[in-house]
């Protein structure tokens, strides 16, 4: 054979076909006694999160009693994970972060140049201009 | 202060009892025959006894869960299971008990005993009969998989030469990318070890929602390594397996109630991911072969022609060479030199033929193979 | 025949290259500008005959949101400038507003395509920031410096499918 193959991985395109949901697990960290969970052990308590998780089936939501400041840590598909200190917030807005960190992808935000705005992994559809090409020859 | 629900897991007070327990018990049932330093804390004998009669009994309700089927009212409520099943969108039929067995291996079957020094020496013997994996189903997985990505592959590009094919399939099917889209499914691996769970008074469908491939009946911290096992089987081996088997399922639940439904699921999963095939190519003699595919095809012999150039006499020229066969353009190259742009206008032909795409309503192309020089 | 199955890829466009078919109404090739008739698909002008693009295996559409244009392709990540309020994080979106969707030799123009002739599906991927910046804000011949900080919204879609109808 004159032919020979060179190796090559699929790359995932998420949202093409199937989506899957980015965010996997919540795990909501109170403390009993700080006074800084206040927000928390109220948001645990009202009826808020029972409405959430039954709107979003596919994200597991943890409780978990620690001594200290409260926390939201969100993991995501991408193996990351998302910590956000929601210490002496209240109840709207621990759900307003909660919301935040369900939405977000779970890569690290990074700065981004102006007018970047389409990523693309497919060739270019009309092609690269070429000068040897163009039907008018610029005149010198 | 708070109510369970089905997809809620409520993680409190466990700390408190491995704080207390840690320093003692694992200690002492991991490192009973190597250690006899003096920081073990003594615990009086009866706790201590009771505490191992109920490890035992944990380690023997796991190992039991996973003989014959998996039970579905202990899982049917498990939130890694729920999620998952939820993530992937699939259909009712597919039970939980189903979607467990999945991520169960073969090599995750726990040893009879919890003494860790005989583990090791019986590990081969130890794969019994009814245990509940996901063996058959991966291969039955890998067959539904290899068959519809070929047919997909054939249908789209009917010219691929074999070895390129292969190596499409490849892209698509191989372990890493299995691996890698069941990591994006979000199935996590059970790192724990039985006794960590124990510790933690982890329910069983947490662990039966986890992907298991080792058996866990010991840490990595506990000294020991088995060095051969992880060679031959390790965590992107479990992840592909445990996919494959989650398409082998979902055709055997579903093949007769909606026979196409798999198919779509891994058009959504897998041929949606992004693979240039001609980018996979590497010609040898790419001239020779284009000959060799015009006179197979009754074409004039492909002449080289020179289209356009720049700077032929300086340091950095430009020629623009065409692949004719009589009057037809097949392909065009660039080069800094005219030999490097005719071989490349030849693999411009050659890729042009071979990554032929049919347009839809087609009739099927019917190709001859690869060109053999 | 034998040209016709051979796929066009991979190659500068070209006069040689451009299909024999003559295009009229909105319909006009890539290097021959001076056919223009961008009228709108309102006035009573013979129908653009779209088999080209229909043919094409490959597309693309500068779509417009907000009035701003993004040419994209199928499986482009499109980062928009701002949180999609209405849409909750994997619906899927129908573009409408697009004023070219055009392969390697052909272009359809409107100001906006009748929506009928296309479809365009975008997914919402995630709904996420931009990463934390403080910039320096300073005024002349004043010591003072305030720290202006800003972590801007951004809306992450991916277009799911391209084609004409």
């Amino acid at each position: 054979m004159v032919v020979k193959a060179i190796k090559q991985l699929s790359i995932p395109r998420n949202g093409i076909g199937a989506y899957v949901f980015p965010c996997k697990k919540i795990t909501l960290q109170y403390c009993n006694w700080g006074g800084s969970s206040e927000g928390m052990r109220e948001f645990l308590t009202s009826k808020r999160l029972n409405s959430l998780a039954k709107k979003y089936p596919f994200i597991q939501f943890n409780i978990l009693k620690k001594s200290g400041h409260p926390l939201l840590r969100a993991e995501y598909t991408n193996n990351r994970e998302k910590v956000v200190c929601v210490r002496n917030l209240n109840i709207d807005n621990i759900e307003n972060k909660l919301k935040l960190l369900k939405d977000s992808g779970g890569d690290i935000l990074r700065r981004r140049t102006k007018n970047d705005n389409v990523e693309t992994l497919n060739n270019s559809v009309r092609g690269i201009w070429s000068p040897i090409h163009a039907a008018f020859k610029h005149k010198i | 202060m708070l109510q369970t629900n089905s997809s809620y897991q409520i993680l409190a007070s466990a700390k408190t009892r491995i704080s207390s327990l840690a320093s003692s018990e694992i200690h002492l049932l991991s490192l009973r025959k190597y250690s006899t330093s003096g920081n073990v804390e003594r615990k009086p004998r009866r706790t201590r006894d009771a505490e191992l009669l109920a490890y035992k009994q944990y380690y023997q309700k796991l190992k039991l869960l996973t003989q014959n089927e998996i039970p579905n009212d202990v899982v049917a409520n498990s939130p890694p299971l729920i999620t998952l099943h939820k993530r992937l969108n699939l259909p009712q039929e597919f039970s939980m008990s189903m979607l467990s067995r999945c991520l169960t291996c073969q090599s995750s079957e726990l040893p009879n005993t919890t003494q860790p020094s005989t583990i090791l020496a019986k590990r081969e013997t130890l794969f019994s009969k009814d245990f509940c994996d996901n063996k058959g189903l991966n291969i039955f997985g890998k067959n539904i998989l290899s068959y519809h990505v070929t047919n997909s592959i054939l249908k789209k590009y009917p010219r691929l030469p074999t070895i390129v094919l292969n190596a499409a399939i490849a892209a698509y099917l191989s372990e890493h990318v299995l691996a890698s889209i069941g990591k994006n499914w979000g199935i996590e691996s059970e790192r724990r070890t039985v006794m960590e769970r124990f510790l933690i008074n982890e329910p069983y469908d947490i662990t039966l929602g986890k992907l298991r491939f080792y058996n866990n009946a010991m840490g990595k911290n506990d000294g020991i390594e088995l060095i051969s096992l992880k060679k031959q089987f390790n965590e992107t081996k479990a992840m592909a397996l445990a996919v494959r088997s989650i398409i082998g399922s979902l055709w055997a639940v579903t093949h007769t109630t909606k026979p196409e439904m798999t198919f779509k699921f891994i058009d959504d999963h897998i041929i949606s991911r992004k693979l240039d095939v001609s980018k996979m190519f590497m010609f040898e003699q790419p001239t020779r072969e284009l000959a060799k595919l015009c006179e197979r095809e009754g074409l004039e012999r492909p002449i080289s022609k020179l289209m356009a150039e720049s700077g032929r006499l300086s340091k950095a020229p430009v020629f623009i060479v065409g692949a004719f066969s009589g009057k037809e353009k097949l392909g065009e190259g660039y080069g800094s030199s005219l030999k490097e742009a005719k071989a490349r206008a030849a693999t411009d032909a050659l890729l042009k033929w071979y990554c032929y795409q049919p347009t839809e309503g087609q009739s099927p192309v019917v190709d001859h193979g690869a060109v053999i020089v | 025949m034998f040209l016709r199955t051979w796929s066009k890829i991979n190659t500068p466009y070209s006069a040689s290259r451009l299909l024999s078919l003559k295009p009229q109404g909105l319909l006009r090739t890539m290097s021959t500008n001076t056919i223009t008739s961008e009228s709108s698909t309102t006035t009573n002008e013979k129908p653009a005959d779209l088999t080209p693009l229909k043919l094409a295996n490959e597309l693309y559409a500068s779509i417009r949101i907000h009035n701003r244009p993004y040419v994209v392709t199928k499986g482009d990540r499109v980062i928009l400038p701002f949180k999609i309020k209405l849409a909750e994080v994997g619906d899927v979106l129908r573009l409408t507003d697009v004023s070219s969707i055009g392969s390697r030799n052909y272009k359809l123009v409107g100001d906006p395509i009748d929506p009928a002739l296309f479809t365009i599906k975008a997914t919402i991927l995630e709904k996420t920031k931009r990463a934390f910046h403080i910039r320096e804000v300073t005024k002349r011949r004043n010591r003072r410096t305030r720290h202006a900080k800003s972590k801007g919204d951004l809306t992450i879609l991916r277009i799911s499918e391209l084609k004409m109808n």
